[in-house]
């Protein structure tokens, strides 16, 4: 100001794509000049400015009507503005006034264009950081599970709310699994830091989780991979995290967390407790830290509640507060996880936006019901072992004798991976198998929704013969929708 | 190696001894296979394929054996399959007609004498 021998100026911006512009700086030796006149003034000058879209001056002689007013009521006699473009969008404006008759020379303009370039560049750098942020959401969506896996028993309900506007992503994750033992591992976890770097940092410990975790790992061992990972790679870097490995029998959790919040167990009866209270120190916290399990016993049809602390989170309020407050909430919501999850993020959020991201997994664990039940998988090699580990566990549970359980296991695996192969779409197509059980006989129906195909070759004919040995009856019933094979096999009565 | 099976492998006696430990199905028959008979070098006597420990096999499992029977025939090589009677698998086996068709022994010791023999 003092190089331009003014006594007021004002910098406004508009953001992208609208035309109402914001007062972003403004300087005077009357501070009491509001916004609202600069705000008037702007618009008055921007037309202008965006037309000639070069520096233009004002005087109060000069002005007249409304303009004339405004310059009356702030005291100012002279202004220079210019418009603040970047390549032909015109961004703001940018104007200095004095309190005495002045007429602005060229050499003013000329130095006043310098500021205003330099306003603009600032401004694009803003723009820029904007976008890296929208960067870094977008790599933190892509580093999240698209779609959790479909296990019969289980109900799975999840919700990520990234921080409010104006704050960046945080490192907040989450994942689901079933392991080769049929035990199902729940993950959760919170990277200190944001934008970017919190974001793939997350991408890692995930991907490094699942690797350790489908290598046997217990809890406790997985954890202290994470933490050596962290400190081998992140020396930097902190992260919660909270693992939950659900036993194949569903009756009963591992979990190891590393500095997370605790696991909230829904009991059938309504009731909420918390488990895992002494966490083990955030991984990368401290050098030479051991991770410990603890064992919970789930009963069956309770719901699990993994969530980061940006549910319970609220300055001024202790903590302890707050995670009775969402134990409460709990005990008051639906037991369905996703009404669950809703209710949960009314009753302690509200409708607020949030300062840190939020993330919330509510799991349900029911029996199989004795009756049968129905599977969709996607028609991949893989869906194979997770239809072998529901119709296992839904005969143990029905006490199917293992040479029964065995014999109907390998004869539906044939009908699924016929369903497999058949899939006239790789990729989004899907098959559907289903188990039922009345008296002493049980049938499993197995649809896909291509077209059967005769086995080819010698190798694939075994398939089918070997359904037939196994099973009482084995019906395949081609169609224009795909095929359907119903087994049928009379069991011992158990 | 997909994590439905381990496969470890190992020597006795100039026979390779490759132990699969888990289940075999559609998703890794093919990449087992591959892995089993790049195992088995050129002066090996020959193949004992243990599957005592596998709990699950179906007809890719079958189709697993007949192909390796058939690699390392072309070789000039034995084989046989380690499958204990009261397994599982053992019926699986025979179901398909692989009985007949390997040479079945009840445990690995019996396998490789039958082999270096």
């Amino acid at each position: 100001m003092t190089v331009f021998d003014a006594d007021d100026g004002a910098i406004l911006l508009r953001a992208e794509g609208e035309s109402r512009f914001e007062l972003r700086a403004m300087h005077g030796t009357q501070q009491d000049t509001d916004a609202e006149f600069h705000r008037s003034i702007a618009n008055r000058f921007a037309g202008r400015l965006a037309f000639s879209r070069r520096p233009l001056t004002l005087t109060r002689d000069d002005a007249s009507g409304l303009v004339r007013t405004l310059l009356k009521g702030s005291g100012l006699e002279a202004l220079l503005g210019l418009p603040l473009t970047l390549g032909r969008e015109l961004i703001g404006v940018l104007y200095i006034g004095t309190r005495t008759p002045r007429r602005f020379s060229d050499d003013d303009a000329a130095l006043l264009q310098l500021v205003g370039d330099r306003v603009a560049l600032a401004v694009d750098r803003a723009r820029r950081v904007e976008q890296e942020q929208h960067i870094a959401e977008t790599l933190q969506r892509s580093l999240l599970p698209e779609q959790l896996p479909s296990i019969p028993g289980m109900q799975v309900a999840v919700r990520y709310l990234p921080a409010g506007a104006g704050m960046e992503v945080g490192g907040d994750w989450f994942d689901m699994f079933e392991l080769g033992d049929g035990s199902v591992v729940l993950a959760m976890g919170d990277v200190v830091g944001r934008g970017v770097r919190a974001a793939a940092l997350m991408g890692k410990l995930r991907t490094s989780l699942e690797a350790y975790a489908f290598d046997g790992r217990s809890p406790a061992e997985v954890a202290d991979r994470l933490h050596a990972l962290m400190e081998r790679q992140h020396r930097a870097d902190m992260a919660t995290m909270l693992y939950v490995a659900i036993a194949p029998d569903r009756a009963s959790a591992e979990l190891a967390s590393a500095g997370h919040m605790p696991l909230l167990i829904r009991a059938p009866d309504g009731t909420a407790r918390l488990a895992g209270r002494e966490p083990s120190p955030p991984l990368g916290a401290l050098p030479f830290v051991r991770f410990d399990a603890s064992r919970v016993e789930i009963e069956p049809r309770s719901t699990l509640i993994l969530f980061t602390d940006g549910l319970v989170e609220v300055r001024g309020t202790s903590i302890e507060v707050r995670l009775e407050e969402l134990r409460r909430a709990v005990e008051l919501a639906p037991a369905e996880p996703e009404a669950l999850c809703d209710a949960l993020l009314i009753a302690m959020l509200g409708q607020e936006e949030t300062s840190d991201d939020v993330a919330l997994l509510a799991l349900s664990v029911a029996p199989l019901p004795p009756e049968g039940f129905s599977l969709e998988l996607p028609a991949e090699p893989e869906a194979l072992s997770s239809a072998r580990k529901a119709l296992d566990r839904w005969l143990m549970e029905a006490g199917m004798s293992r040479r029964d359980a065995h014999a109907i296991k390998v004869a539906s695996g044939e009908a699924c991976a016929n369903a497999i192969e058949h899939a006239y779409r790789p990729g989004d197509a899907a098959f559907r198998i289903e188990a039922s059980r009345r008296d002493a006989e049980v049938l499993i129906t197995v649809r896909d929704f291509g077209g059967w195909r005769e086995p080819r070759g010698s190798d694939r004919g075994r398939g089918l013969p070997l359904m037939k040995a196994l099973m009482d009856s084995v019906r395949v019933d081609p169609s224009s929708e795909g095929t359907m094979v119903q087994l049928r096999r009379r069991v011992e009565e158990g | 190696m997909s994590q439905l099976a381990q496969l470890h492998l190992d020597e006795a006696r100039g026979i390779t001894v490759a132990t699969v430990e888990g289940e075999i199905d559609l998703s890794n028959a093919t990449e087992l296979e591959m892995a089993i008979s790049q195992a088995v070098g050129n002066e090996a006597v020959g193949l004992a394929l243990d599957l005592a420990r596998v709990d699950y096999l179906d007809s890719s499992g079958v189709t697993l054996l007949f192909n390796l029977a058939r690699r390392v025939a072309r070789r000039q090589q034995r084989f046989a399959v380690v499958v204990p009677a009261d397994a599982h698998v053992a019926e699986i086996l025979s179901l398909s007609g692989a009985t007949d068709a390997l040479a079945l022994h009840e445990t690995l010791d019996d396998a490789v004498r039958g082999l270096s023999t």
